[in-house]
């Protein structure tokens, strides 16, 4: 029997009313549906639910029947009658019976149970409410009714429509575009001028403003061919994949950082996206990409290159946000499978699919049984490498032979680097017992030359001189004695120490009391100490407090002498504990291993090795007191690390990639709770939804199952994955797509525009081999993406948002090619394509502040902007101004929003400002030009066309305007950087007609 | 071509969303549209939008203990907690525990009793303590993520998951602004760890609700800035003139064009920025600020002074209408006392108590008090059992923790739940999270299950499914 689960809400409690409901008053059915059902459920099932184990006081609060029939102390509720009613009594806590046991109900909350019982109780739940919280199993669910919605019927073959205006048509789709447009008696606007189109061309596929030639050239184009040439050599250049890859990058919610609780960089995820680049560009068929990127690393591979490429490709797996500093890492797994499933769902089917994480979808045919089944798969395939250690999975891209060489080299490395440490330690020790020996003498000491030392830096060599005295009059090593006094300046007069390492002046408390005091008032002062240690508001370390027990002290020295002796404690402890390590085998040791107890830990810190020792020389000061043999031996030593660092080939590369995991089937979460499991779990498999289409290929026993989902999303008959891309595709040339929710072709989202135009781009995408180019050539060069963008009063009166296509979408441009064009018209735009912009720490934090890959300067290089890091929580405040979003979602559709904020950017932003400046210079440069042609060519470069004579005047105006006010060293860059500026914040600017 | 007589047609209230979120944050482009439509469609979210019911406070201002603040140490007093010191926890500890705990810590801090109410205050925070009877304490919040990731999403989003509108953005996509020229949700010196943007990001809803970042958490408060509201290379004049010839060209490729929303806007978006680079400097700057205001939020104390800045501009931004006002306590995790917490906490201490407790004396002084909530506390509490090791800090706890409200329709001198003896767990009148956000938008008028937005194919909500209002702290 299935456990009712403690936290279950009242929207899901709705999902599964059940019969009785409709004899009840439908107000009635209201009210305990929203506010008794969910009070019940999350705060009584747990003893008065399903478990027979559980029940308490006989009492099942399961139906109306277990509410009327009551428990063992009787009846608790009289239908009408509140204030007769045990329930009502126990809620109230008044009497014996308090309910619920662990908190008292809200008032309002009770003040609801006291209406529905003057209601009369009305409960339409019968026959147990487990039917409500079980989820439907893949065999009882029907998916009939779902199977009806327009997107799981089959990809149909449409006939070509039939249209009046023939000579309209220059491919087939144009057919199914015009015969709508003339059933509602519409007629598409006028074609796009030459310039018009090439700027919305060469936006569109390669993310980049046409060059003044390319636009000659074009215009200068008489044959019919010349727009398809066009296309031709747009869709041949490199940045083609630039451009589009950038739009599956939205899609694989690509990032370089984790985002979400713990935002550490992720230093490879450039290689997937690399490898999206290049995949676009060599038109890798689009059913091979989806397959690479699902489960490339178990295809098989004819070449080790191949290999790596599929290995990184399903990096598209790994990018998602994850809940890194989860401490319940069945939870972390269990909701990083969660986020896989989703944008697998997403990205390839536009199926909210994770909806059915804890429950039956409410509007798609996909049962919470469908869902695990999928989860199952994605549990089956590691994505962590050690997730309580907060480290994912990263895969070398390299020949097991290499491999091995390289490792093999690093253990030489570590092995002579460790011979060099040996050394070291062994002579640092002989110099460090017998300071360590002389802590009562050091201590003295200090007190002796501490007046003496000053954060002033002009007295400092005074003090240093009286430092030397003090430690020769006590047989002391100056430079020792020296970081003393300074430790105990720092302690004293520093700022107080937090965080973890042990406090350094919680040591000393004690003994600067008694350094601060004359001897006559050493009793005063050890009460005083006794008090501070009890009220604990001082922090004392525990092992220091024994030295205010027994007699007061009555010297200083004597309190150097305790010190001296506590401290022999811990060497001896700590010599102890080295021998039992060594006892040990050294594999098993761990670096918590070497560490006293923390008490302990907090005295030996300050005088053995590492970052607190006080009594510790820089190593380069150590050195200098070696005796010339270890001097000899070291340098050997050094010399041997030097060679084989140099002989060690470099490290390999390595990409975020998934491998196949301990294969295992997934019960139902009941509400999606990893602790909450239903009993029999889920055969690994897909959605069901599209079995009369699909034949769901079988998972073999020993495999997660991925290779086999990889081929059903992309089995040519998928009703979904076809059409989903080739409505994407529509959506990013036109702006938007025939289906309008290009993520979500559920029952939620929009139904197509032209659903027999999609199904015959579908069918001809399939047939034709997936080709991505073949279909911007389709689109392309069609009449219906030739249209203008002109405003028609007719057609607008009948079709305001263009649904049907007789015009063409103005569109704005999104923030990378924004940028791009800025950087292009400086003239600075480097157009150099993949690898990383910049060296991350390794799994390092990024703050965005300081972190390595947020610096701000790291967004100066003047790259494309696809190659500018995204940094998730802390996204490049250009993008950030423009609609990127936040990358931690796949996204379909980018919003396109005017707001003050981008006008605000425009206007002051330093990146515009200087894009002007270099816009201007490059306008200056041109030789010969008048100013009017140097405005013409700005015109042109910037928005693809010539300026008219309005502008041309208003221009020379401005910069006479400018020139008077201009500083008088530099008057004609100052004046033309204006001008620039306003052509740059202009409209036409950043959108295409 | 030219279109003299043309009228905008009506948006769509998606298309509106998508394509006009006319904000700097969140405000009203309000001449995008004719007046008259705007007044059409009382569903706009461009404009100040009524609530659902009449509301008790117009505008919040949470102030953000990044780290987690010890409850223990603060407001809560237990009596067993001190007798059992140094005993182990006499019941069972959570499944999940961020760190190890050892044996209970009583607080090395004395408690009194104060005001009316009779709150107890530890003297750790006197100044807090002298306005105890204006707050109302929850004392059983509760969550369940104990790393500060994970829970201060979920304090800002009420998700620890997934990415979600913040609180700020929801409010400001529920009332729209008070004022035209300000965001409608601003958050000051936000930490850029544990979720950094996100804490205010408008997720799936539109990017008019983002919330407006003014510096971050490190930084001294007077150097902190809005990105991007003014210019350094030219004069005003100069920009003015460039705002002219772009303006006029804008107007004239409108009149090519015919009709679009986007590129109105665009042109009305200009005007906007130019107001609002002028506006929001003068409101960041407290030059007005008579000497006794300054002295109020501890501005002549080095210690409080850059904590007390941010409360300053907290209370004027509030003051001049923005809805929601964040000001995060910093460095980050300034409050996460795993150790070192018998310095550390005295010094978070002094550099809160004295803005908090004056920012709530100058907003009643100024009558502001009764129409503005304020919030003050961390992503969770910690536990009652000393942190392993020494009797010097306490671990994460999601399980009960202590916050408190003031004004906007809260009971004064109130106390609103209880953990167990030891202070560890919720246990009666619990305050989820979720009841928290549901509680909040209730204050504001706004009904927490029907302030929704379609994304995916799905309602959202701020409170998900859950939520519960708390009844029992408002008036």
């Amino acid at each position: 029997m299935i456990r009712a689960a403690p936290f279950l809400s009242a929207w899901l409690a709705a999902v599964g009313t059940v019969a009785g409901a409709s004899e009840i008053d439908p107000a009635d059915l209201e009210f305990f549906e929203s506010k008794i059902r969910p009070v019940l459920v999350e705060r009584c099932y747990q003893c008065h639910g399903g478990d027979p184990a559980k029940i308490r006081g006989g009492l099942i609060l399961l139906d109306a029947e277990g509410v009327r029939a009551g428990g063992d102390s009787g009846a608790v509720i009289v239908p009408g009658s509140p204030e007769d009613s045990l329930m009502i009594e126990a809620l109230h806590y008044e009497g014996l019976t308090q309910m619920p046991p662990d908190g008292k109900l809200p008032a309002h909350v009770i003040a609801d149970f006291e209406q529905w019982i003057r209601r009369g109780a009305p409960d339409p739940r019968t026959g147990g409410e487990q039917t409500v919280v079980a989820t439907r199993t893949a065999e009882t669910f029907d998916y009939g009714p779902g199977r009806e919605h327009w997107a799981f019927r089959r990809v149909e073959d449409p006939a070509l429509p039939d249209v009046e205006n023939e000579a309209w048509v220059s491919h087939a789709l144009d057919r199914f575009i015009l015969a709508r447009l003339e059933e509602r008696g519409l007629a598409p606007v006028a074609p796009a001028d030459g310039r018009t189109l090439l700027r919305r061309a060469t936006f569109d596929l390669i993310g980049l403003a046409p060059s003044e030639a390319e636009i000659e050239d074009f215009l200068a184009d008489e044959s019919p061919d010349a727009f398809a040439k066009v296309v031709d050599r747009l869709l041949a250049s490199p940045h083609y994949g630039e451009r589009w890859g950038r739009h599956w990058l939205d899609i694989a919610r690509y990032a370089d950082s984790n985002g979400l609780d713990e935002n550490i960089a992720f230093p490879n995820a450039f290689r997937y996206r690399d490898y999206v680049v290049d995949s676009l560009n060599r038109d890798k068929p689009f059913n091979r990409f989806v397959r690479e990127q699902i489960a490339g690393d178990l295809m098989p591979a004819e070449t080790d290159a191949q290999r790596f490429e599929q290995i990184t490709a399903t990096g598209f797996l790994m990018l998602g946000p994850k809940v890194l500093a989860e401490q319940d890492v069945d939870k972390m797994l269990i909701d990083i499978v969660d986020e896989q499933v989703n944008t697998v769902g997403r990205a390839f089917l536009a199926l909210p699919v994770g909806c059915a994480r804890c429950h039956d979808h409410k509007f798609d045919p996909i049962p919470t049984a469908d869902y695990y089944a999928m989860a199952g798969v994605l549990r089956s395939t590691a994505t962590m490498s050690d997730a309580a250690g907060m480290r994912w999975l990263e895969r070398p891209l390299a020949p097991d032979d290499e491999l091995a060489e390289y490792e093999a080299a690093r253990k030489l490395v570590a092995e002579a680097q460790e011979k060099v440490d040996d050394v070291v330690e062994e002579q640092n020790d002989v110099l460090r017992r017998p300071r360590r020996a002389a802590l009562a003498e050091y201590l003295l000491a200090v007190e002796e030359a501490y007046p003496s030392w000053s954060d002033d830096e002009a007295k400092q060599e005074e003090a240093r001189e009286t430092i030397a005295r003090v430690a020769e009059g006590r047989g002391l090593e100056p430079p020792v004695l020296d970081r003393w006094v300074r430790a105990f300046y720092r302690y004293r007069e520093g700022p107080p120490v937090e965080g973890d390492a042990p406090s350094p002046s919680a040591v000393f408390v004690i003994w600067n009391a008694y350094a601060a005091a004359s001897p006559d008032r050493y009793e005063e002062v050890t009460e005083e100490l006794r008090a501070i240690i009890a009220s604990e508001k001082v922090l004392t370390a525990p092992l220091t407090r024994s030295l205010v027990r027994g007699p007061a002290p009555k010297t200083l020295e004597e309190v150097a002498w305790r010190y001296a002796s506590l401290f022999a404690t811990i060497e001896i402890a700590w010599e102890e504990h080295l021998m039992r390590l060594g006892l040990k085998d050294e594999d098993e040791l761990a670096p918590s291993d070497f560490r006293l107890p923390r008490e302990q830990e907090e005295l030996r810190w300050l005088v053995y090795d590492g970052y607190f020792c006080i009594p510790c020389l820089d190593q380069e000061e150590e050195e200098k007191l070696y005796p010339p043999e270890a001097l000899e031996r070291l340098a050997e030593l050094r010399a041997e690390v030097e060679r084989l660092e140099e002989a060690s080939p470099p490290a390999p590369p390595y990409a975020m990639a998934v491998e196949e995991a301990e294969v295992v089937d997934l019960p139902v979460h009941i509400r999606g709770s990893h602790v909450n499991l239903a009993e029999k779990p889920e055969p690994r498999g897909f959605l069901k939804v599209t079995d009369h289409l699909v034949p769901p290929p079988p998972v073999a026993a020993g495999a997660s199952g991925r290779l086999e989902l990889a081929r059903w999303i992309t089995h040519p008959e998928h009703p979904l994955t076809a059409r989903v891309i080739v409505n994407r595709v529509w959506h990013w040339h036109f702006g938007r797509g025939l289906v309008d929710t290009p993520s979500n072709f559920g029952a939620i989202g929009s139904e197509p525009t032209h659903p027999e135009l999609l199904d015959w781009l579908a069918r001809r995408f399939v047939e034709g081999g997936w080709s991505l180019k073949n279909l911007h050539r389709d689109i392309m060069l069609s009449s219906t993406y030739r249209l203008s963008s002109d405003y028609d009063a007719a057609n607008a009166a009948v079709d305001e948002e263009n649904l049907l296509l007789w015009r063409s979408n103005r569109r704005r441009l999104e923030v990378e090619p924004i940028r791009d064009a800025l950087l292009q018209l400086a003239g600075r735009l480097d157009l150099t394509i993949g690898g990383r912009v910049e060296e991350y720490d390794a799994r390092g934090y990024v703050f965005g502040e300081t972190g390595t890959l947020a610096r701000v300067d790291i967004y100066d290089a003047p790259r494309r902007s696809i190659y500018m890091p995204v940094v998730r929580t802390a996204i490049y405040n250009i993008f950030g101004g423009f609609d990127f979003g936040d990358a931690s979602d796949s996204v379909g559709d980018r919003s396109e929003t005017v707001v003050p904020r981008q006008a605000l950017l425009m206007m002051n932003s330093p990146f515009v400002e200087e894009a002007a400046l270099g816009f201007a210079r490059q306008l200056l440069e041109i030789e010969g030009a008048s100013a009017a042609d140097r405005i013409d060519t700005a015109f042109v470069r910037a928005y693809g066309r010539p300026a008219d004579d309005v502008e041309i005047e208003d221009s020379l105006a401005f910069l006479d305007e400018m020139r008077a006010i201009a500083p008088a060293d530099d008057t004609e860059v100052y004046a033309w950087t204006r001008l620039a500026h306003v052509i740059l914040a202009a409209s036409e600017f950043i959108y295409i007609n | 071509m030219r279109y003299p007589h043309y009228q905008p047609p009506p948006l769509t209230r998606r298309q509106m969303l998508k394509t006009c979120g006319c904000g700097f944050g969140g405000l009203a482009l309000s001449s995008l549209l004719q007046r008259d439509l705007l007044a059409a469609e009382p569903g706009n979210p461009l404009a100040t939008r009524p609530p659902h019911f009449a509301p008790k406070a117009k505008r919040i201002i949470f102030l953000h203990m990044h780290g987690g603040p010890s409850q223990h140490d603060l407001f809560e007093y237990k009596p067993l907690l001190i007798r059992d010191d140094n005993k182990p926890l006499p019941f069972a500890k959570p499944r999940v525990q961020f760190n190890e705990t050892g044996n209970l810590f009583k607080s090395p801090w004395e408690f009194k009793q104060h005001g009316q109410s009779g709150a107890w205050v530890s003297e750790l925070m006197p100044n807090i303590a002298s306005v105890v009877d204006d707050l109302c304490f929850i004392r059983s919040m509760w969550g369940t993520n104990a790393a500060h990731g994970g829970a201060i999403l979920a304090m800002n989003t009420g998700s620890d998951r997934f990415v979600r509108p913040s609180m700020g953005s929801w409010i400001a996509y529920g009332l729209g602004t008070e004022n035209e020229n300000l965001p409608g949700f601003i958050t000051i010196c936000p930490s850029y760890q544990h979720g950094g943007v996100q804490n205010y990001s408008s997720a799936f809803l539109p990017a008019a609700y983002n919330g407006t970042a003014i510096g971050t958490t490190r930084m001294k408060t007077e150097d902190a800035t809005i990105d991007f509201l003014d210019n350094e290379s030219v004069s005003p004049e100069v920009q003015r003139s460039e705002l002219d010839l772009l303006q006029r060209w804008q107007r004239r490729q409108l009149e090519q064009t015919g009709p679009d929303q986007a590129l109105e806007g665009r042109i009305e978006s200009f005007e906007l920025a130019f107001r609002m680079q002028t506006e929001a400097p003068e409101l960041m700057s407290i030059e007005g600020e008579s000497e006794a205001t300054r002295r109020l939020y501890g501005l002549d104390d080095p210690v409080a002074r850059n904590f007390g800045l941010r409360c300053l501009l907290a209370r004027r931004f509030s003051e001049s209408g923005v809805r929601f006002v964040q000001a995060t306590h910093g460095p980050d995790s300034k409050w996460d006392h795993h150790s070192g917490l018998i310095t550390g906490l005295p010094q978070s201490c002094a550099e809160v108590d004295r803005p908090v407790a004056g920012l709530i004396k100058d907003l009643k002084s100024r009558g502001l008090l009764d129409e503005t909530l304020v919030l003050w506390g961390g992503e969770f509490g910690r536990t009652p059992g000393a942190e392993a090791g020494a009797r010097n800090g306490r671990d994460h706890n999601p399980h009960g923790y202590t916050m408190f409200m003031a004004g906007g329709g809260v009971k004064p001198g109130h106390s609103h739940g209880r953990t167990d003896d030891y202070g560890y767990y919720a246990i009666e009148d619990k305050v989820h999270i979720h009841d928290l956000h549901a509680t909040i938008l209730h204050l504001l008028g706004l009904d927490h299950e029907r302030l929704t937005y379609r994304s995916q194919g799905r309602d959202f909500r701020l409170t998900d499914v859950e939520g519960l209002v708390v009844d029992d702290i408002i008036v």
